[in-house]
């Protein structure tokens, strides 16, 4: 940590130094360990956040620093930038990997039990993870192609329309993560749809049984 | 077209089908990678892999994996089996030589 950063007033470490000094009293002058470890943390989270936006990370840090339970606050505010700044690059799922990763180090370096503290963060960033990327593939599909080949799926015999019915959501969803678009997605239905009737005449004769 | 002993119609579909599996016959694939490895346009090929797996050819499964956490739904893999393997490169030399000889066959019908 550099030593302007130290003697800053009202910079990220102070916060933490007085934050700290409130909250576990101690001869002044003399530091608890844990300090600098919430100062680290929060450093480097400052640094994350500064990527996005320094103005809203500098209002996130101030209130980080004055939250009820800033290990918690930290570790989920580190993992969750991490995440944001990851998704535009890789895929969400990674990112999340990724940050789970990062909370349970600094959970160990924090020394905080991992299950009891921060299951409320690590659920957080899942449910963060998994709505924006669920925003992402619902956005990537197209409707009127599923609705299609759901169609298709219903004309198929009764024993064969759920698993046809989701092989095909599989393969259009398969389309859309590739970057096909609402055409590619609604020309794969439309095949489906010149294809049904011969899909329709294997699933009977395999159903009574035909050239076993 | 032509006929393979089982009865299987092999158009030029089925194939291109056959051979892009045989290319590695114990990988597992999903359907548009098939599409793609065959070189067919995605959406056409469930109606062969139908037949295949009517015949005993191929066999399928679902992937094991969580949809939430792939990020997509899970996909209906597929394999050849040991038999439908063999089965596949008979019919598909049998198709190869009776296109040969119908190219070859002179004009006039005469063999």
């Amino acid at each position: 940590m550099s030593d302007d950063f130290v003697d800053e007033p009202g910079s990220v470490r102070a916060l933490v130094l007085d934050l700290q000094r409130q909250v576990y009293p101690t001869t002044p002058g003399v530091r608890r360990p844990v300090a600098n470890d919430h100062a680290r943390a929060l450093e480097a989270a400052r640094k994350l956040a500064q990527a996005l936006d320094d103005e809203s990370a500098l209002c996130r840090l101030h209130a980080l620093a004055t939250a009820d339970d800033l290990d918690v606050a930290g570790a989920h505010d580190i993992a969750l930038d991490l995440v944001r700044v990851l998704s535009s690059d890789i895929t969400q799922i990674r990112a999340i990997d990724r940050a789970r990763t990062l909370t349970q180090t600094l959970a160990q370096t924090l020394d905080i039990p991992y299950p009891d503290s921060l299951l409320k963060g690590r659920r957080a960033i899942e449910i963060d993870g998994t709505s924006i990327a669920g925003r992402k593939s619902r956005a990537q599909q197209s409707t009127a192609a599923l609705r299609l080949t759901e169609t298709v799926a219903r004309m198929l015999p009764t024993e064969n329309r759920t698993r046809y019915g989701e092989e095909f959501g599989s393969e259009l969803a398969d389309i859309a993560l590739a970057g096909g678009g609402r055409w590619a997605q609604m020309a794969y239905a439309v095949r489906q749809v010149r294809c049904v009737w011969q899909l329709r005449a294997e699933l009977r004769r395999r159903r009574s049984g035909a050239f076993r | 077209m032509s006929k393979s002993p089982t009865g299987l119609r092999m158009t030029l579909a089925t194939q291109l089908v056959l051979r892009a599996m045989l290319a590695e016959p114990t990988r597992e694939t999903y359907g548009l990678q098939i599409c793609h490895d065959a070189g067919l346009p995605s959406g056409t090929i469930h109606p062969i892999l139908a037949r295949l797996e009517r015949l005993g050819w191929l066999e399928s499964w679902w992937e094991a994996v969580v949809p939430q956490e792939e990020g997509r739904p899970r996909r209906r893999y597929y394999r050849l089996t040991e038999d439908g393997a063999e089965c596949a490169r008979v019919a598909l030399a049998q198709a190869t030589t009776t296109t040969t000889a119908l190219r070859l066959r002179p004009a006039d019908g005469s063999a």
